[in-house]
């Protein structure tokens, strides 16, 4: 057995081994919380039904098939990303804060945790972010954005009215 | 020949114990792996230099919230010239690792802790800017660990360890698909590519992409195949924990999948084939330790 070899060898080791698996089934069997290097891997892994109803964002004239799933990620992720900033809040308040002060310290700085990005800094870095990635030199000028709500009618993608 | 004791090493037809020259092999092949993945990332502009981040995302990670703590990470948004130093970093110190490699073997170990904590303070803050999710970065998180090993049976051991740990990840990837729920629902996979290709089909609805995606979305059926044959194809990768026979076997399927997910789902999990590379040597004998000062010798 590979863990009664590694304990005849080193006895540290063995207990380094032993404490790593014993936290990645800490971590396995209490969802929610991870600790690095301890994850879980559970994407797409919950029940997930098809909408009637999709918000999908796009920019006029861009051609999804010019670009590599990276460069797309980068266009559509980081907004993603950007509209669940206000989680950071209420990780921080609900989770962090409230974990420190169950441990008896005092909550760590906010400032860390949370940051507020106006939506116009946003846009304007977003803006040249953007441009950086799309390779289409006469789409770089005129970069516009929507967000339209689209029906799923069964066969494809449809824009509501 | 006993085939299942050999592993992947029976490939070789031989019960080879693990060697200096293949540790040597291996080091080279994962910091080869390391810098193609370099420039791949370079040329998709994903060198944190060429993102410049202004904001980044707390995630539910215990070990990640006592490194915000720091404050690292913010401090980096209000210096953004030194994304390039810690680009340089990272990307520049497995050069120091190779060069120290043969000159000063002994001080592999001293190497490998610096290596360690740069590549955990940059992939920390690089995943907490909108980038990619730190799961897939795993291999870089713990790969120091195994290349700072002095001892060779050392190294053996280490190297199995990660071996287990990828085991782990893809088999419980699937049962988290059982215990999710994901796995009994039919339309799973319709919603799955909705969802993940949303914008791509509102770009082009025309293209033989989109056409291919929404085929499989009107055939619920059929996409239900292909996520209940990945859940399955996920489980059977216990088989490692009891054996390193089929490791091989593995090892090509990963790569499948890597394909198929690239090209299916347009998620690319290039970052962990330096960890699914430890199954091309993990049917290689433990090196006794009279072996090991011999060919040290």
């Amino acid at each position: 057995m590979f863990l009664k070899q590694v304990y005849r060898y080193n006895k540290w080791l063995f207990a380094a081994f032993v404490a790593f698996g014993v936290a990645q089934l800490l971590v396995f069997s209490k969802p929610g919380i991870v600790f690095s290097p301890f994850y879980n891997y559970g994407m797409y892994s919950g029940v997930i039904h098809i909408k009637p109803v999709y918000s999908v964002t796009h920019f006029e004239g861009l051609k999804a098939h010019e670009y590599s799933p990276q460069e797309w990620d980068k266009i559509f992720v980081t907004l993603e990303r950007y509209e669940a900033l206000p989680q950071n809040d209420s990780i921080y308040i609900n989770h962090i804060a409230r974990l420190y002060r169950k441990i008896g310290l005092s909550a760590p700085n906010i400032q860390h945790f949370s940051l507020a990005v106006p939506p116009h800094v946003f846009e304007a870095w977003y803006s040249t972010y953007v441009k950086k990635t799309v390779s289409n030199g006469a789409l770089k000028s005129s970069l516009a954005r929507q967000t339209k709500q689209y029906r799923w009618t069964g066969q494809k993608l449809e824009p509501l009215p | 020949m006993d085939w299942a004791k050999t592993g992947t090493a029976s490939l070789n037809l031989t019960m080879q114990s693990l060697t200096h020259l293949l540790r040597r092999r291996l080091t080279t092949q994962l910091l080869m792996m390391f810098y193609a993945l370099a420039i791949y990332k370079w040329a998709n502009g994903l060198w944190m230099y060429q993102m410049e981040p202004i904001f980044f995302n707390t995630r539910f990670d215990g070990t990640t919230w006592l490194l915000m703590q720091t404050g690292v990470h913010t401090w980096l948004l209000h210096h953004p010239a030194a994304y390039g130093w810690c680009d340089a970093l990272f990307y520049g110190w497995p050069l120091v690792y190779a060069a120290l490699w043969q000159k000063k073997p002994g001080s592999r170990w001293a190497v490998c802790v610096v290596w360690l904590l740069i590549n955990w303070l940059y992939v920390q803050c690089y995943t907490l800017y909108p980038t990619n999710s730190i799961e897939a970065h795993l291999g870089w998180l713990l790969l120091p660990l195994l290349l700072g090993a002095q001892r060779l049976q050392t190294f053996y051991f280490v190297l199995h360890g990660l071996r287990y740990v990828f085991i782990f990840l893809f088999f419980t990837a699937g049962v988290w698909k059982l215990r999710q729920g994901g796995f009994f629902n039919v339309d799973q996979m319709s919603g799955i590519l909705l969802y993940q290709h949303s914008s791509w089909l509102v770009s082009e609805p025309n293209h033989w992409y989109s056409q291919a995606i929404y085929w499989l979305v009107q055939h619920p059926v059929v996409g239900y195949l292909l996520y209940a044959g990945l859940t399955i194809w996920e489980l059977v990768w216990a088989v490692g924990f009891f054996t390193k026979r089929y490791d091989c076997l593995l090892f090509v399927s990963f790569l499948v999948f890597l394909v198929t997910d690239y090209a299916l789902m347009r998620i690319p999990y290039t970052e962990l084939l330096p960890l699914a590379l430890l199954l091309l040597f993990s049917g290689y004998l433990l090196p006794k330790a009279e072996e090991e000062q011999a060919i040290a010798q």
